[in-house]
């Protein structure tokens, strides 16, 4: 008898951890609404002093880091796409559990949400990353059909049929990008698009009506900073897809604001104040880029500071994490530029200068590369390539994993492994590949070629060639 | 509530540990309670027909028990007619209805409108066709008729059973439920066992049944986007997805009969392996066919009569089998199919042994058999397209467009491969049939379930099969929100 007990709590054991791991493959790991929220709960106890709250315009539009380094506020977004307000009240409730903010800054925009269900798939984004708790069943129920909760609250119904969709980070101890723990909720938009203009809303006086459950949750949230006693403030972002009917639903949140005392910031009329370029400012008609958030995050580091006397934590002791999230934010700021970087020249100057030590790039001439009418070899070698590749061509490797220098014309080949991801460099007498996960990453035939990967986000920053033949056009 | 639901993975296991502790004298009403509990889950309503049916057989059972031997037969036939009148007003009603109105149409009459809309109560042509075979085998004096309330109301309304079968024997469980106090319920072998069967029922039902589903549903309800090898493979997915929803069902009853220590009819043996139609409902849904065998085909007669009476008494079986069914003219047009393949049988069965004589056909040869199987198995799967068509019209429809529509490039275009489920789902599929063959093999070729089977293997080879059933039920199973469960196909009739 006693064999067989210990053989059943043995097998039991090793089902239970197979499962356990299964869950831990299978579970979602979405940078949008999840991770922050699972990411929130690693934040020091006590050290966030302004609250975000609302949808993708909060996680994409509010950058905590710019927020830090303007006016040392320690900030965190805590979004998820199309996040109704039921959401959002949970989201705020389970927060103050772990946190007690000076200030609770809750984003509108899906005030206009008139349905009772949103999306499951949006359901899940604005639900699955809570611990288990009283507020994340409360969240549930408010979400979604009663026979739905269950599944919802277990999750491993919802996601187990991921199977068709897994990929290498399902299988990595961590989902979210190196920094991720750092990352504060924010989502930058690295993409551009340009508007002529912004959309009036000035002339929209009519006041429309939320629907019953957004107004009733609306008013949970006034009640509930009250009853937590901590100030609030709402927002609407600044968006170019804004209709009227939308912006008389945003009146009518301003009007319930004012009556209850709550500061109403209406970016969408206030676009001069942020002083926000149409042209340069937006990812998309939702969004604000990367360019566009910064100048956001600025105002309200400024704002918030004034308005509540929010003391600059910058030194102390718990705030390692804003610092390391400012520098997290600082490099992929200037991988973007150096991907956005489209002169060869003015590319090869911005090698050295930035990366801050994380990069390793790869620099190549292939082919018939000198078409002899720009100074290709000086710049080469002025930023440090060797002679011998700038006068005959091929591969010069250089930054964080040391020098490589693999001449044209000769067989050369070098490997270089990293954390998530290899290169493959080979150069022989008919050419050369630079093989990146795969896939390789020559752009130009004759010409420039120039490879960088940063070390610090674990990423590639920029492939990029530069075609001889076409007076050294980029090619991507 | 079902066999695969989460209320059941919570309700069975408290169920069955109560079971295991209480005193001996409670163990009958205890599973009453539990019986009744897991049938009212669904609708609470509907207990009140499986009370009337067991209080009526029940009573029936003691004045058969009482009155003269010349009176038996009108107790008999006044018991069948109520309860068969319960089973008709909610279960064919409409049926009959629809078909009155039909004829009056015909006849130039207006047509009558249905006074009442009842949904279908679950489980009732079971619990029905068991509480009447009990009375019968009282009547026939093969079993006494039970005098104690609470063990006749276990034996109609035991949970494992109630809902889709076995539809189980006077001699078979209410001689285990009699034996009851007297158990000694806790093996530690038995109870692995039955949960073996449970999570292998639960991998053919939720792996494999509710998988082929999204095929057969595909090409069934567009059928007219389809042609004939696309047709047949959908017929052939039909065919496939009965077996494993009724037989997964079948088989973690078994399961569960067999943690609480009963032992109850195996309802299927390796079907599609059968040679010839006869021996397919020998394997077919047994505790039905059986049921049939002993309670009408045999009273008519059965074979021990002239050719004409025995094949009406053959046809008149299967149509009303397939009435029993569903309350439908498919139904009964599959029933009849299967009827005719009967008396073909018998007819042919001269000139075929001619034939093979002439030729000297090997009928033990491997191929031969092999031969008969698909012939079998196609000539099932063929009688299965008037089961899951709505009309027998449309099932008419299906297999013209089957069989003058030849679509030989939908061997090579992909088609085949692309009908409802993508091909990771299809790769799935034909991965858990590969595993699901070698258990049947298992069972034909050594008479054992997969938990006798895993009982006689090594360790490691038992735990690696387990966790791999494990595994498969918790990723490739089909279930979870935004998934509309795939109700046990059986539960409608």
């Amino acid at each position: 008898m006693k064999k067989k007990i210990i053989g059943t709590v043995v097998f039991l054991a090793l089902a239970a951890a197979f499962l356990w791991k299964l869950n831990d493959i299978f579970s979602l790991k979405q940078e949008d609404g999840i991770l922050p929220m699972e990411v929130f709960y690693e934040q020091e106890p006590g050290s966030i002093d302004v609250m975000f709250y609302g949808s993708s315009h909060t996680y994409s539009d509010i950058n905590p880091a710019v927020l830090w380094e303007e006016a040392g506020i320690p900030s965190y977004d805590l979004a998820g796409s199309l996040q109704p307000l039921w959401n959002t009240y949970y989201y705020m409730k389970e927060s103050l559990k772990y946190q007690r903010p000076k200030v609770m800054v809750v984003e509108l925009v899906r005030a206009i949400e008139d349905r009772d269900y949103i999306e499951e798939a949006r359901t899940v984004t604005n639900t699955f990353g809570m611990k288990f708790s009283e507020e994340k069943v409360e969240n549930l129920k408010a979400s979604t059909a009663e026979e739905n909760v269950a599944d919802y609250l277990l999750g491993y119904p919802v996601y187990h049929s991921r199977y068709t969709e897994l990929s290498r980070a399902d299988f990595a101890d961590y989902g979210g990008d190196p920094n991720g723990s750092a990352s504060k909720g924010f989502y930058p938009l690295f993409v551009t698009k340009s508007f002529e203009s912004m959309p009036d809303m000035s002339q929209v006086a009519e006041i429309g009506e939320l629907s019953e459950k957004s107004e009733e949750y609306l008013r949970k949230i006034i009640a509930l900073a009250k009853e937590e006693d901590i100030p609030l403030v709402f927002m609407i972002s600044p968006y170019q897809g804004i209709i009227e009917s939308e912006q008389a639903v945003f009146n009518r949140c301003a009007e319930i604001a004012a009556e209850e005392g709550v500061p109403f910031l209406d970016f969408n009329q206030m676009y001069e104040d942020l002083g926000l370029d149409p042209a340069s400012d937006f990812a998309e008609a939702s969004h604000l880029n990367y360019r566009g958030s910064t100048k956001l995050s600025a105002w309200l580091a400024s704002w918030l500071k004034e308005m509540y006397e929010l003391p600059d934590r910058r030194g102390g002791e718990l705030y390692a994490s804003w610092d390391q999230n400012a520098a997290d934010w600082n490099q992929k700021y200037e991988n973007q530029l150096l991907a956005e970087e489209e002169g060869w020249y003015d590319l090869l100057q911005l090698l050295p200068e930035s990366g801050d030590g994380y990069y390793t790039y790869v620099i190549s001439l292939n082919g018939n590369y000198d078409n002899g009418e720009q100074p290709l070899k000086e710049t080469l070698t002025e930023i440090g390539v060797p002679e011998v590749i700038a006068e005959q061509g091929g591969v010069y490797i250089g930054g964080a994993d040391g020098e490589t220098v693999l001449p044209a014309g000769t067989d050369g080949f070098c490997h270089l492994e990293w954390e998530h991801s290899d290169l493959e460099v080979t150069v022989s007498p008919g050419g050369m590949i630079f093989l990146y996960e795969g896939e390789n990453q020559i752009r130009a035939a004759d010409g420039l070629n120039v490879l960088v990967y940063d070390h610090f986000t674990e990423s590639l920053v920029t492939a990029v060639g530069f075609s001889a033949a076409d007076g050294y056009s980029c090619v991507r | 509530m079902l066999f695969n639901s989460l209320q059941f993975a919570v309700f069975f296991p408290a169920a069955a540990l109560i079971y295991f502790v209480i005193p001996k004298k409670l163990r009958c009403l205890w599973l009453l309670l539990a019986s009744y509990v897991f049938y009212m889950s669904a609708n609470p309503k509907y207990a009140v027909l499986l009370l009337f049916t067991t209080v009526v057989t029940y009573a029936g059972g003691l004045l058969l028990g009482r009155v003269p031997e010349n009176r038996k037969k009108a107790v008999l036939a006044l018991v069948f007619a109520a309860c068969l009148a319960v089973l008709a007003l909610f279960k064919y009603f409409d049926f009959l209805l629809g078909n009155l109105n039909t004829a009056l149409g015909a006849l130039g009459f207006g047509a009558v409108s249905s006074p009442f809309r009842f949904a279908l109560p679950l489980g009732i042509s079971f619990y029905t066709f068991q509480a009447l075979g009990y009375l019968v085998d009282v009547y026939r004096g093969d079993t006494e008729p039970e005098r104690n309330i609470l063990r006749y109301g276990l034996f109609v309304s035991f949970f494992p059973v109630i809902l889709s079968g076995p539809i189980e024997r006077s001699t078979g469980l209410l001689r285990q439920i009699r034996e009851l106090p007297e158990k000694a319920l806790w093996k530690f072998e038995r109870v692995r066992d039955g949960l073996t069967l449970i999570l292998f029922g639960l991998f053919q039902k939720m792996v494999i049944a509710d998988r082929i589903a999204i095929l057969a549903d595909q090409v069934f309800d567009n059928y007219r986007m389809y042609e004939m090898f696309a047709l047949m493979t959908g017929a052939a997915a039909y065919a496939i997805q009965i077996y494993c929803d009724f037989t997964s069902y079948s088989l973690m009853a078994f399961g569960v009969a067999k943690v609480l220590d009963f032992g109850i009819t195996e309802n299927f043996n390796t079907p599609y392996f059968s040679r010839s139609m006869r021996e397919f409902w020998r394997r077919w849904h047994i505790s039905l066919s059986s049921w049939f065998r002993d309670y009408l085909y045999i009273p008519l007669g059965g074979s021990r009569c002239g050719k004409i009476r025995r094949y009406f008494n053959l046809m008149a079986t299967f149509l009303v089998s397939g009435l029993w069914h569903g309350a439908s003219w498919s139904y009964v047009a599959w029933g009849g199919l299967h009827g005719l393949y009967q008396i073909i049988g018998y007819e042919l069965k001269g000139v075929k042994e001619k034939i093979n004589e002439k030729l000297h056909t090997k009928t033990e040869a491997l191929s031969y058999r092999l031969g008969q199987v698909l012939v079998t198995f196609g000539l099932t799967a063929f009688a299965w397209i008037f089961f899951r068509s709505p009309s027998i019209g449309t099932a008419f429809d299906y297999i013209r467009r089957m069989v003058t529509k030849p679509d030989f490039w939908s061997f090579f275009n992909g088609e085949l491969y692309n009908l409802g489920l993508d091909r990771t789902e299809m790769n799935v599929l034909i991965v858990s049939l590969a595993a699901l063959f070698l258990v049947e093999l298992v069972r034909y070729f050594r008479k054992q379930q997969l938990d006798a089977f895993l009982a006689e293997q090594n360790l490691w080879f038992r735990w690696a099969v387990l966790l791999a059933l494990i595994g498969a039920v918790a990723v490739f199973g089909i279930y979870g929100p935004g998934y509309d469960a795939q109700q046990f196909i059986y539960f409608q009739f």
